[in-house]
């Protein structure tokens, strides 16, 4: 890696002082925390610890801009839209679009909206929420999304409201060579519940970059459904960072899929700061041809009763190169904390690289946790059962790396993404006949 | 080809396969003609379920000699898929757990398969569920079981009953079912004996890998073979079944 190029990275974004000066005073303060962050702060390489298996040297070796204000064919983003979702926020380019967003459905107790507009108890939730986090001044991607966003999708939903459809957040990558910061906070008041389902998409895009940060807050007694989906071009580069605060009593569930872009690297905090938190975090990332995935969690167990449980399945194909960490941290007041992990991978060339690690660091004594991880092949005995039944080889394959990566679609809650991501590993696997 | 080869369903001749050098088929012969059901017994590790998987094409046992003559066709130079589209059932002694594919979808893609092989339309879900719906009342299959992952989770009984199952929807022209019976409950056996009696007709034939008589009297052989290292080394009628049940098979293998 020449740190030169590193080095130079972004750094006109880096630098920038404009950025913060146009954007809505909500969020400045935090933004110039963000901004003195990065004056020391080094964009990650394999010699930083956490990236090691990550290499990121495509993106350094690229030249990105700022996106310029694009348009995108109606027709193109219909097709994305989600038949049972009832609002929508579109972000193109990290840009608000306030054409394609739809946000009629918005209803007593929740905003669904962005900067443009909001309500008061809004605003005290943004200044209260953004940015809270020290990852947001002490990471170098968070930190750079922090001063580089000048607006937030946002989700803000009152004490015990339920919002029975799911809500989409959709996001369009497109042009050419585009840097992107996008940025989502969700807040889910007392025993309220709520699904969201982010979407990231490409139309028309080619080696674009989308830096996303998340931040949600789930207060005591509520229920947030996270469903997250990656299927950006191969060309393109994802670096999300999500932070999830959970409070006593409340559910966390996330899902995310990835099977795009040719660098996918997704770090997510859960952190449990209230008693019998429950969250789960299932995943399924499909890697082909020259891509790098890298998965990296890390669940805090702060107080007692919490659990967390999870599931993280990988299919390895081609020469790509697939990097899990999975960090279970249990603090010494976590007393009677239950966390299982599981990261099941599926290598399906002798080219391929898979690096799986879990890291429990466990300081309360009456704590069960579990963990497992697994590297295997598809079975022969499987292949040739299939084969017995007049099903071709290759055929055959392909079922079972379909079969493989059910038991994590069936997990997805949202019919119609079900039936998309079924569609689209059979597609990839190729085999039409089969559902 | 000779006169009796016209007429057989499938004839094995001088057969060998080995396994890191050790002999598991030894010369093995076995002709069966159309209608025929035979019965293969024998002690465990004489070659009976490797004889199943030589005939279905698994890759693990490289046949070092020998003909398969399927229908007139050279069966080993074909791959399992090929095999199974020309007729060929094998029922495993264990069958394989498939996970995240559904029953239904794996036995639907199967008889898909054959069907288009054969130049026939493929059935969309509705009417395959048509098509399934004796099957499953004959074996007595719980329609909750298609929506299952292949075996996974089944218990003994219930794989092997899913076998014959796929048998009845592929309706083969040879069938191997190698202990089919064993692990079976008492109705159960009734159930799986009388599906594969159902399944028997003049055109196709079967052969019964077992360790119990108790099959052959609900299912009738023509005959009754006992392979011992790798070949048979005795033929008879249903009796033979009866003797063996009656005195193992010390006295023939000391012979
Ligand atoms: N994959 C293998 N590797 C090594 N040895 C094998 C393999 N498969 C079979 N064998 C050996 O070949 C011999 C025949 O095995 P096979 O399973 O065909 O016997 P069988 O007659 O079906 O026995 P059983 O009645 O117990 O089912 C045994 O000695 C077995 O250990
Ligand atoms: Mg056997």
């Amino acid at each position: 890696m020449n740190l030169a190029i590193r080095d130079n990275f972004l750094k006109e974004f880096i630098i920038s002082p404009t950025v913060i000066s146009q954007s809505p005073d909500l969020i400045k303060r935090q933004q110039r925390i963000a901004a003195q962050g990065l004056s020391y702060l080094k964009a990650p390489t394999v010699r930083d610890e956490g990236w090691r298996f990550t290499d990121l040297a495509p993106i350094y070796d690229t030249d990105f801009t700022s996106p310029t204000r694009e348009t995108v064919d109606h027709r193109v983003i219909k097709q994305f839209f989600l038949p049972e979702a009832k609002n929508r926020l579109v972000f193109i380019n990290g840009v608000y679009s306030n054409e394609f967003s739809d946000i009629s459905g918005s209803q007593l107790g929740i905003f669904v909206g962005n900067l443009d507009q909001y309500p008061d108890k809004v605003a005290k939730i943004v200044e209260m929420r953004f940015a809270a986090g020290d990852d947001c001044q002490n990471l170098f991607f968070p930190a750079l999304n922090t001063k580089m966003v000048n607006d937030l999708a946002l989700v803000v939903v009152d004490s015990n409201t339920k919002v029975e459809k799911p809500i989409h957040l959709l996001h369009i990558s497109t042009g050419k060579r585009n840097f992107s910061n996008y940025r989502v906070l969700v807040a889910l008041g007392k025993g309220s519940s709520a699904s969201i389902f982010e979407d990231f998409v490409s139309v028309n895009a080619d080696q674009n970059l989308t830096n996303a940060v998340v931040e949600i807050a789930v207060e005591e007694s509520a229920n947030l459904n996270h469903l997250k989906i990656q299927r950006e071009d191969p060309s393109c580069f994802n670096i999300a960072y999500t932070n999830v605060q959970q409070e006593r009593n409340s559910q966390y569930s996330y899902c995310s899929i990835s099977t795009g872009s040719h660098v996918d690297r997704q770090d997510i905090v859960v952190s449990q700061i209230g008693m019998d938190a429950e969250c789960r975090l299932d995943g399924l990332t499909f890697l082909s041809g020259n891509q790098t995935g890298g998965f990296h969690s890390k669940i805090i167990h702060d107080f007692g009763g919490g659990t967390s449980k999870q599931l993280h399945k990988t299919v390895v194909a081609g020469k790509a190169r697939s990097d899990f960490n999975g960090q279970i941290h249990v603090r010494p007041e976590g007393h009677l904390s239950n966390a299982s992990q599981s990261n099941q991978n599926l290598l399906l060339s002798n080219k391929g690289r898979i690096n799986t690690k879990p890291q429990l660091e466990i300081f309360a004594d009456d704590v069960k946790c579990s963990h497992g991880a697994t590297v295997g092949q598809l079975n022969d005995e499987e292949i040739f059962y299939l084969q017995s039944r007049g099903i071709a080889f290759d055929d055959a394959r392909k079922i079972l790396i379909y079969g493989f990566a059910a038991e994590i679609i069936s997990l997805i809650g949202i019919e119609s993404v079900a039936t998309l991501i079924r569609e689209q590993v059979l597609q990839q696997t190729g085999n039409k006949h089969f559902l | 080809m000779s006169a009796r080869g016209i007429l057989s369903l499938i004839e094995i001749k001088g057969l060998n396969a080995k396994i890191d050098d050790k002999a598991i088929l030894n010369d093995f012969e076995l002709r069966v003609a159309p209608g025929e059901i035979h019965a293969i017994m024998g002690p465990n590790g004489s070659g009976k379920s490797t004889l199943a998987k030589v005939i279905a094409g698994h890759p693990a046992y490289p046949v070092s000699s020998g003909i398969i003559n399927f229908q007139g066709v050279d069966l080993l130079s074909k791959s399992p898929e090929e095999r199974a589209r020309a007729g060929i059932f094998m029922g495993f002694q264990y069958p394989v757990e498939i996970p995240g594919v559904t029953n239904s979808s794996f036995l639907r893609l199967a008889l898909n398969t054959a069907r288009s092989s054969k130049g026939e339309e493929e059935l969309d879900p509705i009417e395959f569920e048509d098509y399934l719906q004796d099957k499953l009342k004959m074996l007595d299959i719980d329609p909750d079981f298609l929506a299952r992952s292949v075996n996974e989770g089944f218990s003994g009984g219930e794989k092997k009953r899913n076998e014959i199952l796929q048998m009845a929807v592929l309706n083969p022209r040879l069938s191997i079912l190698d202990e089919t019976d064993s692990g079976l409950d008492i109705d159960a056996l009734r159930l799986v004996a009388g599906g594969i009696k159902k399944l028997s007709n003049k055109d196709n034939g079967i052969i019964l890998i077992t360790h119990y008589q108790r099959l052959l009297n609900y299912i009738k052989p023509d005959f009754v073979h006992v392979m011992y290292k790798g070949s048979i080394i005795k033929t008879g009628g249903v009796d033979l079944a009866l003797e063996l049940e009656d005195r193992g098979y010390d006295w023939i293998v000391s012979d």
